[in-house]
């Protein structure tokens, strides 16, 4: 570690790390110095100028957020000189900033505000017309749309440059600038773009004044009427931290609440966004039961009894309990150890989109590192995961590190993006990744591998003799794979072989919390085949929605359609709550106090923001109701349930209930090589000559949750079909057309979109949409579907 | 002694290189490339006491000196041809006349410093030129002066030349190279310079044309010859361009150190139709205003700062008598509220209040207490900026107040100008 160096600041003396920002350096000494344009996660601009320094013997005053610190700096921060610039920058930056703030959705948690409050002038010295900065002169508010989400008012941009930052940082993204000169700029994106990524939210929360608004908080509520409850973000794995703000049980936003361990205060849009979920209309708000004919609105305690009285008439092995991956360690805990109690040979299991609970322990998922930790790596290989809309938290860490000038390559049956990040892909042919990993296995211990890109080889040879700390993630892709096992051991040979650490990302929420806490002895394709036998009779799911899960949708609705009775815990009213017998209305995520363990095996907890409405019920309360008559020890409450997790799961030995925020659980590679090399051969039949490969957007979460989001929806890329273009010449198909895609058991029409970042003889079926779900045509875990295309 | 002009000699057809190579062009480098080696080149024009030509005046050589030891990166020179300073218009004839001398000492000034590549940040505005550096740089590697191996020293340089869109701003040298990498011109924070992370983050060395064309000269005629011309601080020949109220405007290369008087009345012809001199600007539209009575000072970096101004691109705008200060004041600071990048807030906001006080004062709408309220606005820009321009804004507009306050109160005060044959500076 390189020397401190010592600097006065106002007479204090400190010693820092070199390379520190003056500003940084004093807020150490607890002097604050102020700033619009300073944020220490971007990159430095000093474009407001309010944090100018006098240091001695410099000619000019310093930006101290963009001047390094140097050994014996003699710095003032608050003499006479520097307040005098100080003013004068503020009232340069009034001077054009309109005078709206009884209007601005800012008002309130407004940075220009505070410190016109702290260093500004009540009176102004500037007797000109502002300028007004409209797009035409016809426009007749000054608040125009970047996008679906993003308001502008380009009168009130003070020109800090961070909303510029954070999409070039961030998401990647260059649409994002600032037109025009002088006093005339402004932040614009050019008028044929929509601006739309998946940080977009981030620039909403980090304007310091009122520019950039969000369509969906924008009018809503002034900020001080809200209060802010600390939560975890339900709709992806990363376990950002955020805030849930709300008045009077209705959610307006989430904010981000920083963890520089997670997150670092960016939200991603999805959690962002995703907030509207628990006030749509589609929410169930009273339960339902079909035992009188139709369904019928009852009252919570009828629900309880029919429940009860459905689960105590029946033989315990003919029952099963189905978990959602969003549901809280607790909530996991609770129901399985009711069900292990109450009905001992039932069974349980996840529902998951992975058939992955017998093969992979719960200890090999995640990543095997800490999140932050990443950013220390040299080179990474993502191979088989969609990492920018799996985890957009974690891909702004490897974004980091392409910023740095490390190597990462993506291994897919398709080219990868990070955004306008560089990142090298090597293609292979789906269902035969596996032989792309032997070659690079083959490449690394020297021999010639025939078939990998010969730009690629020699860069790949380089790299790894270079490379010290490689990390290897895979996710979704890889887990659904139809030759998966295989796919799995040569990366795992990989990783030995590079001395590597493989990291095996799930797409779900809490996936790997629920797997820890709740005790399952089944999984979703064993409880659906006991169905079709007429093994199990009575079934109950708690949240999600399994029909969106399976594989193949057609199987999973037959089967629970031949079931003696459903019971469906869950928040809204979709094709699984359809078959169900009796409905109970499901408090979501955000609205329950309890636990998630995220990507990085992360512990962390969530409050209840609000007392829930009237009908909807928390699982744990449900399963406590039904307990009481049930015998069983009752368990009322999140830290109860915690505690008796303590006592029951040796994981959790030790751990108390909020305190043990942050804890992270141990990761245990043990590289179990799975011996099933069994192949599945990818082998189109000529009727159906097209393999299909299916993706999501990054605003997909949830067993597809986020469609009950309107302002996501807003967000949601259209679903569309993307082919080779060769395959499309061939088949005389045009980009834009709707074409109808059909496999044995299916068909749809979806606009097609022709893009060489596929392969020839592949489809990609992206993104999700309620009406045509993308498990419709899938035909099971692990297994290829074949289709072709035809014009609509 | 009388001084024989090197840099615009009068020789008909310089630009050609036939006529070039006939007066003596391309010696230079021959001898750079087989007598001296790189480092002795920076010494010879450290020696030779060179300075900076495009408005700072900082030592050519020791600028070069700072590229850090042992970086494995390329280095890059880049030639500023973005002149947009208003009043200057000596890189223009440069280019035009001297194409090979500047080519030439670009050749030797990436030998100096080791680079490999080059390139000349040409105004847009300049298209003649700028197809005209094209050709010359064809004609130069057609003779083995550019290209690989050049006259078998193995020395490698390939020029390019880069046209802007004619901003002001992108003549800074960080918002140069910000252009060059295809961004908006937006100037960057310092550190780190330049010559240690400029260009693609490689250490990076900017001149002006007219720095690099006097390269040839010193490494010719030695270091002495120059350091001879011109006065002890400031050496060598500075080519004046000289606008306004003159009778003969124009380039006027001269050595260093002349008076105002002689570049005026002797060379450039006097004051149009025999009025009297009101004020000069000595070095563009960004450093102060001299009144008449400076007419004799020496024209050379210490004695102008002794004199209150800057030598700066050495673009002397002459006004005479019938000239509005106010209204000169006016269309300067316009320029800086069209050029300034938008960048900072002083800078963005502050060229923009001036001028709208500026414009109300000048069409009688001015304020008694807005004479005070322009000198505040001037502390509070200068130095408070990332880059110089808004530096560059405030000169003229407080020296203007300064001496000619009482023009700027007979404005105000009866809505119109002191000057009453209302010839106008445009």
């Amino acid at each position: 570690m390189a020397d401190l160096v010592k600097v006065t600041i106002d007479g204090k003396e400190i010693e820092v790390e070199p390379g520190t920002f003056i500003i940084e350096a004093a807020r150490k000494l607890g002097i604050e110095i102020p700033s619009l344009c300073y944020d220490p996660r971007l990159k430095s601009v000093g474009s407001c100028r309010m944090c100018l320094v006098e240091v001695e013997k410099m000619p000019r005053m310093v930006a101290s957020c963009s001047m390094p610190v140097m050994p014996g700096m003699v710095i003032h921060t608050n003499n006479e000189k520097v307040i005098k610039a100080r003013k004068g920058v503020l009232e340069f930056i009034l001077i054009n900033h309109p005078l709206d703030c009884p209007t601005c959705d800012k008002g309130g948690e407004c940075l220009l505000q505070n410190q016109v409050v702290k260093y500004g002038s009540d009176t102004s010295r500037y007797t000109e017309d502002k300028i007004r900065k409209i797009d035409n002169p016809n426009q007749k508010f000054d608040d125009v749309r970047l996008g679906p989400e993003i308001w502008m008012n380009k009168n009130r941009c003070i020109m800090c440059f961070k909303c510029v930052r954070i999409n070039r940082e961030l998401a990647g993204g260059t649409d994002l600038g600032i037109f025009y000169r002088g006093a005339f700029a402004r932040v614009d994106i050019p008028s044929e773009l929509k601006y739309t990524n998946e940080f977009s939210g981030n620039t909403v929360e980090c304007c310091p004044v009122g520019a950039l608004t969000a369509d969906s908080f924008r009018y809503k509520i002034r900020s001080w009427l809200l209060d802010k409850t600390k939560s975890v973000a339900w709709l992806c794995p990363d376990g950002s931290n955020m805030f849930i703000e709300h008045n009077q049980g209705k959610i307006y936003r989430h904010t981000s609440r920083q963890n520089d361990n997670v997150e670092v205060g960016f939200l991603c849009d999805k959690d962002r966004f995703g907030f509207d979920i628990t006030s749509h209309p589609d929410r169930l708000r009273l339960p339902m039961a079909d035992d009188k004919g139709p369904m019928a609105k009852i009252s919570y305690e009828e629900a309880v009894a029919i429940a009860i009285h459905q689960l105590t008439d029946i033989k315990s092995e003919e029952a099963a309990l189905l978990m959602d991956t969003t549901l809280t360690n607790e909530e996991a805990f609770c129901a399985s150890e009711f069900y292990q109690y109450a009905l001992p040979s039932s069974s349980i299991a996840i529902s998951s989109e992975f058939d992955i609970a017998n093969e992979i322990p719960a200890t090999d998922l995640g990543l095997s590192i800490e999140m932050k930790n990443l950013e220390q790596a040299d080179m990474i290989l993502i191979a088989g995961c969609d990492l920018a809309s799996e985890h957009p938290i974690v891909s702004l860490r490897i974004k980091k590190l392409i910023t740095k000038g490390m190597p990462v390559y993506f291994i897919n049956n398709r080219d990868m993006s990070l955004g306008r990040f560089d990142v090298y892909n090597i293609r292979a042919s789906y269902g035969k990744e596996y032989e792309i990993i032997d070659k690079i296995i083959a490449l690394k211990s020297g021999s010639d591998s025939a078939g990998l890109f010969d730009n690629m080889k020699n860069q790949l040879i380089g790299d790894f003799g270079r490379c010290k700390n490689i990390h290897i993630l895979t996710g979704a892709d890889m887990l659904a794979n139809p030759n998966r096992n295989k796919y799995l051991s040569s990366l795992r040979k990989l990783s030995e072989s590079l001395k590597a650490k493989l990291s095996i990302l799930t797409a779900e929420t809490n996936y790997l919390g629920v797997k820890l806490c709740g005790q399952q002895n089944s999984t979703l394709d064993g409880i659906i085949r006991k169905i079709e036998d007429g093994k199990i009779k009575t079934l109950f799911i708690a949240g999600g929605n399994p029909v969106n899960v399976y594989p193949n949708r057609k199987r999973i609705t037959e089967a629970f359609k031949k079931l003696n009775y459903l019971i469906y815990w869950g928040a809204f009213s979709n094709d699984t709550a359809k078959l169900a017998g009796l409905i109970i209305p499901a408090a979501l995520p955000t609205e329950n106090a309890g636990s998630y363990i995220n990507i990085e095996r992360r512990l962390q907890f969530m409050k209840k923001p609000y007392a829930l409405p009237k009908g909807m019920t928390t699982l744990i309360r449900l399963i406590n109701d039904m307990k009481i008559d049930m015998s069983g020890k009752p368990c009322y409450s999140a830290a109860e349930a915690f505690s008796k997790m303590a006592e029951a799961i040796p994981e959790f030995k030790n751990l108390k209930y909020e305190y043990s925020e942050g804890h992270l659980f141990a990761s245990t590679d043990n590289n179990k090589l799975i011996n099933n090399d069994s192949q599945i051969d990818i082998a189109p039949p000529d009727e159906f000559p097209y393999t299909l490969t299916f993706s999501r957007s990054v605003y997909y979460g949830a067993s597809g949750i986020t469609s009950k989001s309107q302002t996501l929806e807003k967000l949601t890329p259209p679903q569309t079909l993307i082919m080779n273009p060769d395959d499309a010449q061939k088949e005389g198909l045009e980009s834009g057309s709707t074409v109808k895609l059909e496999t044995n058991s299916a068909n749809g029409k979806f606009p097609l979109s022709v893009s060489g970042d596929i392969n020839a003889g592949e489809l990609v079926l992206f993104g999700y949409s309620e009406k045509n779900p993308p498990n419709e045509f899938m035909t099971g875990f692990n297994t290829p579907v074949y289709a072709k295309v035809s014009k609509a | 002694m009388s001084f024989e002009p090197f840099l615009l000699p009068a020789i008909p057809d310089h630009e050609k290189i036939d006529v070039y190579l006939k007066h003596g062009g391309y010696t230079a480098l021959p001898k750079a490339l087989k007598e001296f080696k790189p480092e002795e080149v920076t010494d010879e024009v450290i020696k030779s006491g060179l300075r900076g030509r495009g408005g700072a005046g900082f030592p050519a050589g020791r600028k070069w000196s700072f590229i850090p030891k042992g970086l494995n990166k390329p280095i890059y020179l880049c030639a500023n041809a973005d002149e947009s300073e208003p009043g200057t218009f000596k890189d223009r004839e440069l280019i035009s006349k001297h194409t090979h001398g500047l080519i030439e000492g670009m050749i030797i000034t990436s030998y100096a410093i080791k680079c490999n590549q080059a390139f000349i940040y040409i105004r847009g505005e300049f298209a003649d030129e700028a197809r005209q550096l094209e050709k010359a740089i064809s004609e130069a590697k057609d003779k083995g002066y550019l290209g690989k191996d050049i006259l078998g020293s193995g020395f490698d340089l390939d020029i390019t030349v880069y046209r802007g869109g004619g901003a002001y701003i992108c003549g800074e040298e960080t918002a140069l190279m910000t252009s060059i990498e295809g961004g908006k011109g937006y100037p960057r924070l310092k550190p780190p310079f330049p010559a240690v992370s400029g260009l693609y983050g490689c250490p990076t060395i900017i001149n002006n044309i007219e720095t690099l064309s006097n390269i040839p000269h010193i490494i010719n005629n030695g270091a002495e010859w120059f350091s001879s011309i011109g006065t002890e601080k400031s050496t060598g020949s500075k080519i004046f361009s000289v606008s306004g109220h003159v009778c003969k405007p124009g380039n006027y290369e001269l050595p260093m150190g002349i008076s105002l008087r002689e570049l005026l009345y002797e060379h450039a012809g006097g004051i149009k139709n025999d009025r009297n001199l009101k004020a000069v600007i000595p070095g563009g539209s960004s450093v102060p205003i001299l009144t008449a009575d400076k007419i004799d000072v020496k024209m050379d970096f210490e004695s102008l700062m002794e004199a209150g101004s800057m030598l700066g691109s050495a673009a002397v705008i002459v006004m005479d008598e019938t000239t509005c200060i106010v209204h000169a004041a006016m269309v300067i600071s316009r320029f800086y509220r069209h050029e300034s990048c938008g960048q900072c807030t002083p800078c963005r906001n502050g060229t923009m209040w001036m001028y709208r006080i500026l414009h109300r004062i000048e069409h009688g709408r001015g304020k008694p207490e807005d004479l005070d309220l322009l000198l505040d606005i001037c502390d509070n820009i200068e130095g408070n900026t990332i880059c110089p321009l808004g530096d560059a804004a405030v000169p003229s507009v407080r020296t203007s107040i300064k001496h000619f306050r009482d023009e700027y109160e007979y404005h105000i005060k009866n809505k119109k100008c002191l000057v009453q044959l209302g010839q106008r500076f445009e």
